[in-house]
């Protein structure tokens, strides 16, 4: 069961916002607990069983740490959740066929971090609620984000808070709102854009890549691109939101990327916690830009190395972070000696290499990958009973999705809805938007691939 | 405490509670075909759903179902007195005056088979179901607006109609129900289009590894419901094209290389079912 699932949103999670708001205010980090997993146990019956062996592990260790401050005890749990990560991950390479437990990569990332953020002193005691809240809490599970312990620490609702029943109230209702608004826009993006989107690449699959036109072809890059971000991005602020409406703080996971100058700057936005995941426990501790400029270079190597193989074991994966990592390099050691070109190269890196990449990222066969690159840019001559018309077809099924996708990436819409967001017309507006996404989700049973009537 | 600091909780909360009680109430009468089980379905589901096929509150309910089988069997015994034909090559200059109603599948043979897409006329839409073609204004005219398949042919003369759905109705009802309607879309067509050859396209097999996974879209549950439209051929006026002997591997499934979702042929590979028409074409 996921956010967008009409049992949790119209069920599950009220339920669990009313108990949640019930108890008293110190007991809501154990509500959180016992919610968290029983929606992990929902979805994963048996592997939540992973999930306990790893925490009770790291709150070990975390006390192991606390008190030695012994680096070896830190080396030593960080090498167990990168082999077990590593274990589920690349089973298959060895001839076995485990199943990933759900949010694993997510929350064996949390663990790493608490365990070094615990070593470094910025965790300073090892508190059990805390720590089992932050490793297991149901928004962040399956997909992230990948939030720091500090996210914990702040949650204003945990707080016993002075008052009138009546201001408590108002208040936890203005809390939920702020977090419901987040949770529906989110919701949106996901089911409305992203969705439909995800049925035009799948289409052109359908076809067969030596069968698509040309500008079919870049069309196709482009709402792949786009499909990908709402899709992630949408899911990140149901997250945020949920986690808005239970008292923590807005964790932002994308900012702006299409809007970035750079290829580095655009994955400083694109995913950002995971981005700041790998600067903060790989990058620097590597040396990060420190060492020289070949140390510099291998250090990057190494984070896009990782960025791939956490992607996944394909060769698609290896390309796609290689070539990223080729054209950061590229930026950082050449281009940024040129300001000027910089500012419209990058530009143009962003807009056009992305989607390409994204088709790299996107196609597990390379034969397949070979396939659509050239049907994009078409040098030799691959088309089987091309349709020229295709492109008018897709465009007239699928504009209004483009267009949205085009309009909510332009950053006037994030300034817009931060200035205005309590607006009546803008709260409408939402409320709309919200009953537009469960009109979809009813009718595709929460799946996009009902989406695919034939 | 203003009610603008949580307006949107305000607005969800009511009218979720609201449009819940609506589709309760209406269980048995305007959502009794929408009305699953409450605990795997929110009751909010069961009015979108509904919505999706044009069906509100305020809709009327109909409880006669049409009694088309009379007339069915009337015209089948007037039928039976032309002589039984048999299938014969014919060229693309056949196609002329055809027409070719259908699902995406169809839709996809409007995209890519030239041969067939430059003479034929095509009536062909996404999800298209047999109770569409029977139901609804789903044919659009140039101007945007949609028509009925009665309109669409008013003043229209074709000599032979081609079907081709059946497998996005393979969740509803069962294939007794499907060949029920199928018989009152072929009556329907028949009294529009007196002097056209009607070919049922058999439907067409999903690849096996979609037959193995799919509970639904599976070979098995297409392979009754041919058995059940496959009876309503008369080779006199109404025949039955078995498409799958152009598309099917020796198991009896699409064949893998043909189509990327195991569903949908390929682009490029439209030619043998378009040999195939050519090779069963009536005089």
């Amino acid at each position: 069961m996921t956010f967008s699932d009409l049992n949790f949103i119209f069920r599950l999670l009220p339920i669990f916002l009313i108990i949640y708001y019930i108890v008293p205010a110190s007991l809501r980090k154990w509500a959180l607990l016992l919610g968290s997993l029983g929606f992990y146990y929902f979805n994963e019956p048996r592997l939540i069983l992973v999930l306990i062996a790893m925490t009770t592990f790291n709150l070990l260790f975390a006390q192991l740490i606390n008190k030695s401050g012994s680096k070896t005890a830190l080396t030593a749990s960080v090498i167990v959740n990168v082999s077990v990560l590593g274990l589920f991950k690349f089973s298959k390479l060895a001839g076995l066929s485990l199943i990933i437990p759900l949010g694993l990569s997510y929350y064996i990332f949390k663990m790493i971090s608490y365990q070094v953020d615990l070593y470094r002193g910025k965790v300073t005691e090892v508190s059990f609620i805390k720590a089992t809240d932050y490793f297991l809490m149901f928004p962040q599970i399956i997909s992230g984000p990948i939030a720091r312990f500090s996210y914990v620490e702040n949650n204003l609702m945990w707080l016993k808070t002075e008052g009138t029943r009546k201001e408590r109230l108002f208040k936890v209702l203005t809390q939920i709102e702020e977090g419901l608004k987040l949770m529906a826009l989110g919701l949106f993006m996901k089911i409305i854009i992203a969705d439909h989107l995800a049925v035009l690449w799948s289409e052109l699959k359908v076809i067969g890549y030596e069968s698509i036109s040309t500008p079919l072809a870049w069309l196709g890059a482009y709402a792949y691109s786009l499909n990908l971000y709402f899709d992630f991005w949408g899911y990140s602020l149901m997250a945020a939101g949920i986690g808005v409406m239970l008292g923590f703080p807005f964790i932002r996971n994308f900012n702006q990327p299409y809007f970035a100058t750079s290829i580095s700057d655009f994955y400083r936005r694109w995913h950002s916690t995971l981005g700041e995941w790998f600067k903060d426990y790989v990058y620097f501790p590597l040396g990060g830009s420190r060492k020289g400029k070949y140390r510099t270079i291998i250090n990057i190597f190494v984070v896009w190395f990782l960025t791939g193989i956490w992607h996944g074991y394909t060769a698609n994966f290896f390309i796609w972070a290689m070539s990223i990592c080729i054209i950061i390099v590229f930026e950082k050691f050449v281009l940024s000696h040129f300001p000027k070109i910089m500012a419209v190269i990058g530009r143009i890196n962003v807009l056009v290499i992305i989607p390409i990449t994204w088709i790299v990222f996107a196609i597990r066969s390379l034969s397949d990958i070979r396939l659509y690159l050239l049907r994009m840019f078409p040098v030799v001559d691959i088309s089987v009973a091309v349709n020229k018309k295709d492109i008018v077809y897709y465009i007239e099924d699928y504009w209004i999705y483009l267009l949205l996708g085009i309009v909510f990436t332009i950053p006037v819409f994030t300034s817009f809805y931060n200035k205005h967001k309590d607006n009546v017309c803008v709260v409408l507006a939402i409320f709309i938007m919200f009953w537009i996404g469960i009109f979809s989700l009813s009718n595709s049973a929460g799946n996009p691939f009902m989406y695919l009537r034939f | 405490m203003r009610i603008k600091g949580f307006l949107l909780l305000s607005l969800i909360t009511i009218s979720s509670i609201g449009i819940a009680a609506t589709s309760f109430c209406l269980r048995d009468s305007v959502y009794k075909d929408y009305y699953s089980n409450p605990v795997k379905l929110p009751m909010e589901a069961v009015a979108f759903k509904a919505m999706a096929d044009g069906v509100y509150p305020w809709t009327s309910v109909f409880l006669n179902e049409d009694s088309t089988e009379d007339s069915v069997s009337v015209s089948t015994a007037l039928e039976n007195k032309k002589e039984i034909k048999e299938f014969t090559t014919v060229d693309d200059t056949y196609f002329d005056d055809a027409l070719f109603i259908g699902d995406s599948r169809m839709v996809g043979l409007s995209q890519y088979c030239e041969a067939i897409d430059t003479r034929a006329t095509f009536f062909a839409k996404k999800s298209l179901t047999i109770f569409d073609i029977r139901n609804k204004e789903w044919i659009e005219a140039e101007d945007g607006t949609t028509m009925s398949i009665a309109k669409a042919l008013e003043g229209k003369h074709f000599t032979k109609i081609y079907l081709m759905v059946g497998i996005n109705e393979l969740g509803t009802g069962d294939e007794e129900r499907f060949r029920q309607v199928y018989a009152q879309v072929i009556e329907g067509l028949r009294y529009l289009q007196p002097d056209a050859t009607i070919f049922i396209n058999s439907i067409m097999h999903v690849s096996e590894e979609k037959n193995t996974i799919d509970e639904l879209y599976n070979n098995t549950n297409i392979n009754i419901r041919n058995e059940a439209i496959k009876g309503l051929a008369d080779n006199r006026t109404v025949f039955y094209l078995d498409i799958n002997e152009a598309v099917d591997d020796e198991n009896g499934n699409l064949k893998a290389e043909t189509t990327g979702d195991g569903v949908h042929l390929k682009g490029a590979c439209y030619e043998p079912w378009h040999q195939y028409l050519l090779e069963h074409g009536i005089e």
